[in-house]
């Protein structure tokens, strides 16, 4: 049993991003983090000196390091922590950082990261051939094999999605809903990437075949830009400028023999693990928070694959194993819908940020900000990837 | 002074060998395939692990396979977006093989049309000896692995 009931203890203060989102910015990390840094700043109400925490990642391919953020900002920080920039890591820096603020080894946390394109900022580095994961004895977490040629995230989940699809008879026009409802929502967020560049059924089967099933409309973006979250203690955020948005449930990031593919949910069979009947275990994040998924107000999810989102509501519990595919049809997903998802347009229509762009959309959803694309009323919010870790956010 | 060596051949990735996994990969090049089987509660293990992950022992012994297995699932590679090196291959499969004794890998099918390949299709090993050090596990129609 926790000695601490985490449930409402911190909150996010403040949320900003680098000015722009793109494919390529040509503008340095440094500068993009230092643009989400303020406009976060300004939000909460804080000043540069009050921050005293920073949880940051580095990498996809070079962001900024927490050294950087130091020396050349100025600011002096007394808690580091650094992981490298994968979304598996996203709502873990929010509840560690939600940690280190009630045990009082920092006051004001920031969860800040960059994310450069290997054809924008990250020209200037090596280029790393396929991922180095994939050279591992258990092949990468996507379940990359590198000497077999399985060395793309996105084919590795094509694998994950051929599997579903012919166990459950899902089918091309199913997994489109996916990019497309993301799409529609990217239309009414003028920061997403894809604003302005609708995309329909016909649109989308008529992109090109890349790992079949998957279709370039299937993929994420791949870009540049940064993102910023001010984590401190329900306390000190009663003196700020904003209502605070509470942190109300976590879970971490799961590993194990037979949770181990990142892109599918458990049971499947994918990789080394074993194909078995799924049944929902207790969600932490649930029991935290004291909610179940019928009290999800909006999903946000990590959609590097359009089948992901498929392997998010089934692994959680928002509808039975092997019925994602059907649940998600008829405007269900969709602002106005039983369960808007990804309301900013996800990482395949607003952009790759790791998933910190929807954490970032979850506290702006949770005090009404977010006009022509606002989910009415919404007061308890989920983060939930398909690989297990998920976070609960509410309104203060 | 730089000394020049001829390119190899053989330009995709290699497996790293390390002295946990170099028995397999020893089996391999002997046209065979061996895997760990734990001393104590009998399991069959892969990938490579200096412990059984059921019952966490470090004993076991170094077990010749059958070699036969089934297609779990599959993918033909369209578009290479990673390494380069496999675009002069598209469109090439990745599959999952099942083996007989339990575990399965990640390999390709060799010797068949791509489109018919199917789950449950039954498949044998092959050698495939990409450079004179190292060979990869790769798999065949078996005899009878006719369409459903």
């Amino acid at each position: 049993m926790a000695v601490f009931d985490m449930k409402n203890q911190a909150c996010v203060v403040g949320v900003g991003t680098s000015n722009k989102f793109g494919q390529v910015l040509n503008q340095s990390p440094l500068q993009l983090e230092i643009e989400a840094f303020k406009m976060a700043l300004d939000d909460a109400g804080l000043k540069r000196d009050d921050i005293d925490g920073i949880n940051t990642a580095f990498g996809a391919p070079s962001g900024v390091d927490y050294e950087e953020m130091g020396v050349q900002t100025g600011t002096n920080f007394r808690w580091c922590n650094q992981n490298v920039n994968h979304g598996r890591w996203a709502s873990t820096s929010i509840s560690t950082s939600a940690l280190v603020v009630c045990a009082g080894l920092a006051n004001y946390v920031l969860v800040i990261n960059t994310t450069t394109n290997a054809r924008g900022y990250g020209r200037h580095f090596p280029r790393e051939r396929g991922f180095s994961e994939g050279m591992r004895d258990i092949g990468s977490g996507h379940g990359l094999v590198a000497h077999h040629g399985l060395d793309t995230p996105g084919a590795a989940t094509s694998m994950v999605a051929t599997k579903y699809m012919n166990k459950y008879g899902a089918t091309a026009e199913e997994l489109a809903t996916t990019a497309i409802t993301f799409r529609k929502h990217a239309n009414l967020n003028p920061m997403a990437i894809m604003h302005d560049r609708p995309m329909n059924l016909e649109d989308y089967m008529n992109s090109r075949p890349i790992s079949p099933p998957f279709r370039l409309f299937d993929y994420c973006l791949v870009n540049e830009g940064a993102t910023c979250l001010i984590v401190t203690t329900a306390e000190r955020a009663k003196d700020l400028k904003k209502k605070p948005v509470y942190i109300s449930g976590a879970q971490g990031m799961p590993t194990g023999r037979n949770n181990y593919t990142m892109f599918a949910r458990p049971g499947l069979g994918l990789t080394f693990e074993e194909e078995f009947d799924y049944k929902v275990p207790p969600q932490l994040a649930y029991q935290m928070a004291g909610v179940t998924p019928k009290d999800i107000d909006a999903l946000y999810m990590y959609d590097s694959f359009s089948p992901n989102l498929w392997m998010v509501l089934e692994r959680y519990g928002f509808c039975p194993p092997g019925e994602g595919h059907t649940w998600v049809q008829g405007g269900r997903i969709q602002l106005g819908g039983e369960l808007p998802v990804n309301t900013n347009g996800g990482l395949m229509s607003e952009g790759h940020f790791s998933g910190y762009n929807m954490l970032v959309e979850m506290v702006r959803q949770l005090r009404n900000e977010c006009g022509p694309r606002q989910v009415k009323d919404a007061e308890v919010i989920q983060w939930a990837t398909p690989w297990g870790d998920s976070i609960i956010m509410t309104k203060g | 002074m730089t000394t020049h060596e001829a390119p190899a051949k053989y330009d995709k990735p290699l497996p790293v060998i390390h002295p946990d996994n170099k028995p397999y990969w020893d089996s391999i090049k002997a046209h065979q395939v061996k895997m760990q089987k734990c001393s104590d509660c009998g399991t069959v293990r892969f990938p490579v692990s200096p412990v059984c992950y059921k019952c966490f022992s470090w004993n076991h012994t170094w077990v010749p396979l059958s070699g036969k297995g089934k297609v779990g699932s599959w993918i033909v590679v369209a578009q290479a977006t990673g390494n380069p090196v496999w675009s002069k291959d598209v469109p090439y499969n990745v599959a999952l093989v099942d083996l007989e004794e339990g575990p399965r890998v990640t390999s390709n099918i060799l010797q068949v049309n791509n489109d018919d390949i199917y789950t449950g299709m039954p498949v044998e090993a092959i050698y495939d000896d990409v450079t004179p050090e190292v060979s990869l596990l790769k798999f065949k129609p078996a005899a009878g692995a006719t369409r459903r």
